[in-house]
C-alpha cells in the first residue's frame, strides 16, 4: 500500500512537471496574391508567393520570445479567383511551403475541387509543423493549381491562410 | 580614365560574369527528365535558390481500381492523401554544389511512401545520375534519368 501511494504521488509529479502551459496564437495572411504568368499548360502550374515575417515580432505581440515558439500549424486555407476570374478552370489545389534552408512541406490539398465554387477550402494537414519557415522570417508559399485545359492568360489567386502558434 | 577605376572595373565586371556563370551552370538542370522505367516525366523547375522536380506526365494516369486520377495514395499523412501524382514536386530542396552535381535534396517514391535523400549528378547535358539512399549514400541506388526534347510544360 505504502509503495503504490508512492508509486502514484511520483506519477502526479511527474504529470505536473510535464504539464507546463502552453498558449496559441493566430497569424493571418489575408487576400495575398499567389502571382504566375501564363501560358499555362493542362496540368499542374506553380503559382508562387514569397512572404516574411519578423519571427521576434510575431512571438513578442504574444508575450514570448521567439524560442519559445514550439510549432506552428496551417489551421484554414481558402483559394479564390481575383475578380472576374473562375476556379471552374482548375480540377484541384495543394499548398507547399519552402524556404531557404528549410525542406519543404505540403501543407494543405483540395482534390477535387467541386464544381460551381467560388471558393476552395482546403484541407489542411494537421501533422506539417510550419515552425522551420517561420523561424527563418522569408518562405515562399506554392500552390499547384492542377488546371482542366491549356489557358492563354495571366491568373491571379489569392490566398486566405490561418497559421496557429503554439507558445 | 586611372588606372585604379579601370582595375575595379574589370574586378566588378570579372565577378559579375563569374556569378552569372555559375547560375547559368546550375540552372542546366531545369527541364523535363524521364526516370529509366518510364513511367514518368519530371519537370525540374527553380523555386526561390532551389531546385524541385514534380510529375507532368504518368504513363499510367488512373487508378487501376478506382479509374480516378492516381493520388499520393501512400502518403504517411493521411491528410494528404488526395494530393494528385500528376503535378506531385517528387524531388525537393536541391542546391548546386558545383562539378555537375546538385545535392542537399530528397526523392520521394509515390510507390511507398517513402523518402530518401538523394543527389543529382548530371553525367552529360542530357544524362542524370538520381542517387537515392538512407543515411550514407554509399548504401543507395542509382537511376538514370535522360532529357526529353519536348516544350516545357
Amino acid at each position: 500500500m505504502k509503495q503504490l501511494a508512492l508509486f502514484l504521488s511520483a506519477a502526479l509529479f511527474l504529470t505536473m512537471g510535464c504539464n507546463t502551459s502552453s498558449k496559441t496564437s493566430s497569424y493571418t495572411l489575408s487576400d495575398v496574391v499567389f502571382e504566375s504568368a501564363g501560358p499555362y499548360f493542362e496540368g499542374a502550374n506553380t503559382f508562387t508567393l514569397s512572404h516574411t515575417i519578423d519571427p521576434s515580432l510575431l512571438a513578442d505581440s504574444a508575450g514570448f520570445s521567439k524560442e519559445r515558439i514550439a510549432s506552428v500549424r496551417l489551421r484554414s486555407a481558402v483559394i479564390s479567383p481575383a475578380p472576374g476570374q473562375s476556379l471552374d478552370l482548375f480540377r484541384s489545389f495543394s499548398l507547399a511551403l519552402m524556404g531557404n534552408a528549410s525542406e519543404s512541406l505540403t501543407a494543405a490539398v483540395l482534390n477535387p475541387l467541386p464544381a460551381n465554387t467560388g471558393q476552395a477550402k482546403l484541407g489542411v494537414s494537421a501533422e506539417s509543423d510550419l515552425k522551420a519557415f517561420f523561424s527563418e522570417g522569408t518562405f515562399y508559399l506554392v500552390l499547384d493549381a492542377d488546371l482542366k485545359a491549356d489557358h492563354e492568360e495571366t491568373l491571379t489567386l489569392l490566398g486566405n491562410l490561418v497559421f496557429e502558434i503554439t507558445y | 580614365m586611372n588606372l585604379f577605376l579601370k582595375s575595379t572595373l574589370a574586378l566588378l565586371f570579372f565577378t559579375l560574369n563569374l556569378g552569372l556563370s555559375a547560375q547559368a551552370d546550375a540552372d542546366r538542370l531545369l527541364g523535363v527528365w524521364e526516370p529509366s522505367n518510364g513511367k514518368a516525366r519530371v519537370k525540374i523547375e527553380k523555386i526561390g535558390p532551389k531546385y524541385y522536380g514534380k510529375i507532368v506526365w504518368l504513363r499510367e494516369p488512373l487508378d487501376p481500381k478506382s479509374q480516378q486520377p492516381k493520388t499520393d495514395k501512400n502518403n504517411p499523412d493521411e491528410a494528404l492523401r488526395s494530393v494528385p501524382l500528376k503535378g506531385y514536386r517528387l524531388l525537393k530542396d536541391f542546391t548546386y554544389s558545383g562539378n555537375n552535381a546538385w545535392a542537399e535534396g530528397s526523392i520521394y517514391d509515390p510507390e511507398n511512401g517513402s523518402t530518401y535523400s538523394c543527389t543529382i549528378t548530371m553525367k552529360d547535358p542530357n544524362t542524370l545520375d538520381i542517387r537515392g539512399y538512407i543515411g550514407i549514400s554509399t548504401f543507395g541506388r542509382t537511376d538514370v534519368w535522360k532529357r526529353l526534347q519536348i516544350p516545357a510544360k
